[in-house]
């Protein structure tokens, strides 16, 4: 009888041939404008996608049933596992993993073809576009297929399934790979534009137009796993730090870098016509580091917490996937970015104007921006692979720490902090002192106030400490500056001023909002780096200690059974000096099956901060060990992430607000606000 | 005047270095020439120095050591380790499964107290004895280079299996499991 898994596997199969097709007919589409071409590899970009999700269900459902014929299942759930765990399980493992970039490398593809509609502006841009979707399918496809097949089946069935490591069991976990993996493959289709900029030899304005909403929504998704994944380690590591510098980490790091370039640089080329070969690079890389990412992730090239296998011999298949994914396409750069055509007849949009900005103006400041971006990303890049250089070199074996990253990342992040708020009050092309001055003494006052109020406040603190937060605010005073100037600046009345805000295009609005984004995660990266606090002590049951302005009292140790595991629970209670009493209770939970154990910290969180219990072990005669974290305003890390994941979304909105859309009264104010 | 293309050509290049360093990375893993077990010279067949380290989780308030003095007549393995190193997470279940068979002593080695107590809560602790090594000298009189490496001691103190790098399946059916049946434990 003909199994489930076979089906999903013809369907994988058959979605393969379907990519080529589609890779194939756009390219002819690309080239000749070829409208049957066009609507043939629409149907099969759509069709792929189909067939993918269908083989995609079709493993969730052997995971749920737990059908331990599949290899997969048998090796990586068990039929004691809860339901979510089954389903996340389809994406804890190499192959289901790459089967879940497919789904979403394929749904990508889905959306552009809905996108390219025939006889329309930019449609032989789309086509090109969308061919190089389908060669990244193709590749990826091929990879499933011929070394890591997630439908193999096992002659003989085991009794059960070999677990599923229990680190990985955690809400937090479940949801992150699919958002990074959002992130990630949702550059591809940059990458996508770029290639098809590179083969057309053309990148205008009409380009930067297309492409920008598509870099926006995987920024947006980047940004967000990133934040889960750092959240997951902040919440389920027993030990409470955000980041750990490690080589998984820092491979999702990079894109993200680069594609925060690429959102700016773009905004450059549709704006003003220039950077166009900077931004086709851009592009490039920040799929190019995606991929190298997932590269690092799974060919044991460098040992990780999050590595799911150590096998060389697959990397290197990734890693020829790579060299050719990336190498083509920089190679085509190298031939062709310097004879990129700036303009095209049909768009009247164009701006044909591109005499050179002056030193000071916006275009130089974006500049900046890029530039210390890459140079951050390309840091980064080097510490994760100095220990294989050095290696390589004396065969000598060293470990890069964090140390090394806070070092050089550090000051790099701060000076982008230092020219952001300046930024949006640059004019295009040249800045005039009179129109900047007024908004950044205010600035530089506002951050002056505010950094001596905390100074003479929290007395003593550190200079880095002051830096760091005085950064903070600074863009912050940056962001009022430019809603100020939404509103009209010095001309500005309640009424109109409200009104223009509310009428702001959407992009600006969501620039803002990511910068706030960025100036709160920079405040509670101060507060968790500059003042945090650890308590470790014994602890009899009925013992109190004072830490911080709160008590904590252990009040009890007991057993407890979970679904796929037993535990040791202490609960401790904090009393705060109104007298508010909250219980927390920290296990450790061990799990026979894998024969591990986890801790699972009880965690208070407040705007102010986290207040962290741990459970270390002890006994009833020696004391139990109870360690007390105070993590002041380290949720305002994942809040300013998902700030700047809003305000990313936000600018996917239209760059003006039609005039249509207001009221003639404000049409009439808007009006004669522009005469005064 | 034409500008030079040159520059353009300079992120395939930089790209290829990295493509270079990655695929000797690899390929030298699947031809054995990368084995982490042979870099450097190996303690394998030599006695063990007699260390002895304060331990990271004394019983009692009164100070006590991680002597290897004491388990002299003992068959038994030292891994060392650090919760710094990504490769110690990485290996911890196999250094569980390792501690089935035979006791395994901790060398914990230039880390901070509350790092490494975090890192025991969330892997498990596996070690019959845990010993802090502040500096790293100690791990340098036993042989040990890198993080992590395991030994494996005979009872009558010679080092029957020194492996630098860390621990996974194959090492536990292959050298490892060979090094057990020579002391006659499996």
């Amino acid at each position: 009888m003909l199994h489930l898994t076979e089906i999903g596997h013809f369907a994988l199969s058959l979605a393969f041939a379907l990519a080529m097709i589609q890779s194939i007919m756009l390219f002819r589409a690309g080239r000749t404008g070829d409208l049957g071409a066009i609507q043939l590899g629409r149907i099969s970009a759509h069709l792929t996608f189909v067939l993918v999700a269908a083989s995609f269900i079709i493993l969730t459902i052997a995971f749920i049933q737990s059908d331990f014929s599949v290899a997969l299942v048998a090796s990586h759930s068990h039929s004691l596992k809860p339901l979510l765990y089954k389903v996340s399980g389809v994406w804890g493992n190499h192959e289901g993993s790459l089967l879940l970039w497919v789904l979403i490398l394929t749904l990508f593809g889905a959306l552009m073809a809905l996108r390219l509609k025939p006889l329309q502006d930019g449609q032989l841009t789309m086509s090109y576009a969308l061919s190089v979707q389908g060669m990244i399918v193709i590749a990826f496809i091929g990879l499933i297929l011929f070394t890591s097949n997630p439908f193999e089946r096992l002659t003989a069935l085991p009794d059960d399934g070999n677990g599923l490591n229990p680190i990985l069991q955690d809400p937090g976990l479940a949801f992150h790979p699919p958002m990074l993996y959002l992130g990630y493959v949702g550059l591809s289709v940059g990458f996508a534009f770029a290639v098809a900029a590179l083969i057309e030899g053309r990148a205008d304005a009409l380009w930067a137009r297309l492409a920008r909403r598509w870099v926006l929504i995987a920024w947006s998704a980047l940004t967000a796993g990133i934040a889960l994944g750092s959240w997951w380690a902040y919440y389920e590591l027993g030990w409470g730090g955000w980041w750990f510098w490690d080589p998984v980490e820092n491979a999702s790091l990079m894109p993200w870098l680069v594609a925060t370039a690429l959102i700016h640089s773009l905004n450059v080329v549709e704006k003003r016509n220039l950077f166009h070969s900077w931004t086709v690079l851009m592009a490039i890389l920040a799929f190019g580091l995606s991929l190298i990412g997932t590269f690092i992730v799974r060919s044991g090239l460098l040992t990780s917490v999050h590595a799911f296998t150590n096998d060389p011999t697959r990397g290197l298949v990734i890693l020829v996937i790579i060299l050719v994914a990336v190498g083509v396409p920089l190679l085509l750069f190298g031939w062709r970015a310097g004879t990129l055509a700036h303009d095209r007849a049909s768009n009247q949009n164009s701006n044909q104007d591109t005499e050179s900005p002056a030193l000071i103006s916006r275009e130089t400041a974006l500049q900046a921006n890029n530039l210390l971006l890459v140079v951050t990303s390309a840091t980064v890049l080097v510490g994760t692979l100095y220990p294989l250089i050095i290696e390589a070199i004396n065969g000598a074996r060293i470990s890069v720490g964090p140390p090394f990253f806070e070092a050089t990342v550090g000051p790099l992040l701060g000076l982008m902090l230092i020219v952001m708020p300046v930024a949006p009050l640059l004019a295009w092309k040249k800045a005039q002192a009179k129109s900047v001055t007024p908004y950044l003494l205010p600035m530089l006052l506002m951050t002056a106030a505010i950094m001596a109020v905390i100074i003479v406040m929290l007395n003593g603190i550190s200079i880095f400490a002051i830096a760091t937060l005085g950064l903070g605010v600074w863009v912050i005073s940056g962001v009022i500056a430019d809603i100020v100037a939404i509103m009209g600046g010095h001309r500005m009345t309640i009424r109109s001023g409200f009104q223009r805000l509310i009428g702001a295009p959407l992009p600006r609005i969501g620039m803002n909002m990511a910068h706030i984004g960025v100036a709160i995660f920079t405040i509670g990266v101060a507060g968790v780096s500059f003042f945090d606090s650890e308590t470790i002590t014994r602890m009899q049951i009925n013992d109190s200690i004072e830490s911080g302005s709160k008590t904590f009292t252990l009040t009890q140790v007991t057993p407890v059974q979970g679904p796929n595991y037993t535990a040791i629970a202490a609960t401790v209670m904090m009393t705060d000096k109104r007298g508010k009493e909250v219980a927390l209770t920290s296990e450790i939970r061990r799990f026979p099956v894998a024969r591990s154990q986890t801790t699972e910290a009880a965690i208070k969180t407040g705007f102010w901060g986290d207040t962290y219990v741990v459970y270390g072990g002890g006994t009833s005669g020696d004391g139990f060990v109870i360690r007390i974290y105070q993590k002041p305003l380290i949720t305002w890390i994942w809040g300013g992430a998902g700030l700047m994941m809003l305000g990313g979304l936000l600018a996917m909105g239209p760059r003006r607000s039609k005039p249509a859309q207001l009221t003639s009264t404000s049409v009439a104010e808007r009006h004669k606000d522009s005469i005064a | 005047m034409k500008p030079s293309k040159l520059p353009f050509f300079l992120p395939i290049i930089v790209f290829l270095l990295f493509v270079a360093v990655a695929f000797w990375g690899l390929y030298a893993i699947t031809t054995g020439q990368r084995n982490v077990s042979d870099i450097g010279f190996s303690m394998q067949g030599q006695k063990i120095a007699e260390i002895a380290l304060p331990e990271l989780q004394p019983a009692s308030d009164a100070p006590e050591y991680l002597d290897l003095a004491a388990w002299k007549g003992k068959a038994y393995a030292i891994n060392v380790w650090a919760s710094w190193c990504p490769p110690c997470r990485a290996e911890a279940p196999a250094i569980h499964q390792l501690s089935q068979s035979l006791p395994v002593l901790g060398i914990n080695q230039r880390d901070k107290y509350d790092d490494a107590i975090g890192f025991l809560n969330q892997f498990g602790n596996p070690y019959e004895q845990i010993g802090i090594d502040r500096d790293g000298k100690a791990s340098i009189t036993i042989g040990v280079q890198a993080l992590p490496e395991t030994l494996i001691v005979a009872p009558d103190g010679r080092v029957i299996l020194h492996h630098r790098g860390p621990i996974f399946a194959n090492e536990l059916r292959g050298s490892i499991r060979a090094a057990l049946t020579e002391l006659g434990i499996e």
